[in-house]
């Protein structure tokens, strides 16, 4: 094989892997909430949205929203409207504080995903305010006020192991090792052509 | 036509048993003497057979393991000639250790009247008797067939239906009730309830087909055959020591299941109260599921494993480490969901004390359909005590619940009163039909 040939077909193999990489850890994921993630809102809402960018089945649907004293407060019936899962709140009137969401959902397409994000409640600024800090605006009562702190929606596969992490870090290992073999294979040619 | 004459086996496994046979005289000898003391005579056809038989038979009891291994499992000669006690105080093929395939013959009678049926339990009784025991029956043109019978297990269910039609309404037993309407079923034409109900069972599918052939062609004029449900198991088990099976979607199936040989077993599965004819029988509901294999394969394993709530390769429940692990319902994750989602069957299905439960002995079916397509399913058979506390209420939370209804539609239905056992010359539901 000359060495133009053999760069070509490196080049071809390191598409063919990275092409691969990417439908691997193509899937569902998470796109906004409401509230939003890391916000801070006056009071707690009425419901609980999430919206993917793919459409989510029903079976296997399980959104939990816990309260700062780790209380479920969202109602046990999540509901899916294609791409967007809704879980209903019970009443948390008066409660202040940072609330966590938990979710576990499959796409129509058949993948598992599961994650997580906070949101704030500073209330009006007067009421007492319960274990975790609350931001308060110095303005007053200015709702909707964006968080200080951003915390990021953590979102996990529910995979075994962490495969799809991993997954495009051997591509990148794999595509190192075929640029240098490449490489050296020129090399060594050029070394030791016969004449 | 002389009987086939067999050495004596010896027992393998959980029950098996050896059968002596002693009758020197043939049936047919004494049909000829007083052939019509058949029709109408159950206590005829006793006295006849009395005369000279002298099988021998062992009680029908399992032995009490923790996990019975599919059966075939011993070497191909003996298995050949394995018999499974036809008489006892249960049918054969309930308690029993499970046959590698199974054939539910749905059948109709025309001509519903007590006499009618009286005659086709005559007959088929002493056919099953026969078979199962490794002689032909009567009349049997392929009867080297029957020489090896490989644990052939035959046995009989009365529909409700039935016993109405005949005028046996003061016998129906007040477990065998008709099944309401559950909202998933899609039940289709022609796997719905029939009069009547063969279950042959065996671990060799030519033995089997060849004694399925010849039931019905001896119910020929007084029954008529709806259809037949054909299933099979895999002689492996899902995972070593289990006494499970993988199905068509790769999952260990038959966990949470009553122990044949336990006490325990005798408390779920046989009738105790009732009518003479039923007690030491049960109640079989039997449901035909179709799978919907494409769309549950697209499935990723993790959201496989969240619809049933265990895990695909060992069968051990969400956050369990084995198949026989107690599922933890009230598991919490890392981020704080249930381990075991809550839809998710095995927590939907779950029966909350013993009366609840039913035992299941699911086979798989393959249905070409003709035009190059197949529907693939489970035949899911669930004997009890009393479908009315387990069976029902189960199927009614299912129905509402499960997440795994996705990918299983039932699509037939039907239930039948299994009589207790038979002794030697007894006819099947012999109390029911004198």
């Amino acid at each position: 094989m000359t060495g133009s040939r053999l760069l070509a077909t490196t080049l071809a193999s390191l598409l063919i892997l990275v092409g691969s990489a990417s439908s691997a850890s193509g899937h569902a994921s998470e796109v906004s909430t409401m509230p939003e993630a890391g916000s801070s809102v006056s009071e707690v809402p009425a419901e609980v949205v999430i919206e993917f960018d793919s459409p989510i089945m029903e079976a296997g649907l399980a959104v939990v929203v816990r309260d700062p004293r780790g209380t479920i407060v969202s109602d046990s019936a999540p509901a899916v409207d294609r791409n967007e899962v809704r879980v209903g709140m019970l009443a948390a009137r008066g409660l202040q504080g940072v609330f966590g969401v938990a979710y576990r959902v499959v796409s129509d397409d058949g993948h598992a995903i599961a994650g997580t994000f906070e949101f704030t409640v500073i209330g009006d600024g007067t009421a007492p305010a319960e274990s975790a800090p609350v931001e308060t605006d110095p303005a007053g009562t200015d709702p909707a006020v964006s968080a200080a702190s951003e915390s990021p929606p953590a979102q996990v596969d529910v995979v075994a192991g962490d495969s799809a992490r991993v997954f495009p870090l051997i591509v990148v290992g794999l595509a190192v090792l075929l640029i240098v073999g490449a490489g050296l294979a020129l090399r060594w040619r050029r070394g030791h052509r016969i004449r | 036509m002389t009987h086939a004459k067999h050495d004596d086996t010896e027992s393998i496994g959980a029950g098996r048993h050896v059968e002596e046979k002693g009758s020197s005289l043939s049936r047919r000898g004494f049909l000829a003497v007083g052939g019509s003391a058949l029709v109408g005579a159950a206590g005829g056809f006793a006295l006849g057979s009395s005369i000279g038989g002298t099988s021998i038979e062992d009680p029908q009891v399992a032995a009490p393991t923790s996990a019975q291994p599919p059966a075939g499992v011993s070497s191909p000669d003996s298995a050949r000639h394995a018999t499974t006690a036809f008489h006892g105080e249960h049918q054969a093929g309930v308690e029993t250790p499970a046959t590698l395939h199974i054939a539910f013959v749905g059948m109709n009678l025309p001509d519903a009247s007590r006499e009618s049926l009286q005659r086709l339990l005559v007959l088929l009784t002493d056919d099953a008797a026969r078979m199962a025991s490794a002689r032909p029956a009567l009349g049997d043109t392929e009867p080297e067939v029957a020489e090896q019978p490989s644990g052939l297990t035959i046995s009989v269910g009365l529909s409700r239906r039935l016993l109405e039609a005949i005028g046996a309404g003061a016998l129906i037993p007040e477990q065998l009730v008709d099944l309401p309407e559950f909202s998933t079923d899609a039940l289709e034409e022609p796997w719905g309830q029939t009069d009547l109900l063969l279950q042959v069972g065996g671990d060799d599918a030519l033995v089997l087909a060849h004694a399925v052939r010849m039931l019905v062609k001896d119910a020929a004029t007084l029954a008529d055959v709806r259809w037949v449900q054909n299933g099979f198991r895999s002689a492996a088990p899902a995972v070593a020591g289990s006494g499970s099976t993988r199905n068509l979607m790769g999952q260990v199936d038959g966990t949470v299941n009553p122990v044949p040989g336990t006490p325990g077993f005798g408390g779920v599965v046989w009738i105790d109260q009732g009518p003479d004819w039923i007690t030491g029988g049960t109640i079989l509901v039997l449901r035909r599921i179709r799978m919907h294999l494409d769309e549950w394969e697209a499935l990723d394993r993790s959201a496989q494993e969240l619809m049933i709530g265990r895990t695909v390769q060992s069968g051990a429940p969400l956050g369990g480490q084995r198949e026989d692990d107690a599922p933890d319902f009230d598991a919490v994750d890392a981020i704080g969901l249930p381990v075991i989602p809550m839809d998710a069957h095995i927590r939907v299905a779950h029966a909350g004390s013993l009366r609840e439960m039913i035992f299941r002995r699911p086979y798989s079916y393959v249905q070409e359909r003709g035009d190059g397509t197949r529907d693939s399913g489970l035949l899911f058979a669930a004997y009890t005590a009393d479908p009315r506390r387990s069976f029902i209420p189960m199927q009614e939370r299912l129905a509402a619940n499960d997440a795994f209804n996705e990918w299983n539609t039932t699509i037939g239905s039907a239930v039948y009163a299994f009589p207790r056992g038979v002794t030697e010359g007894e006819v099947w539901a012999a109390e029911l039909i004198a």
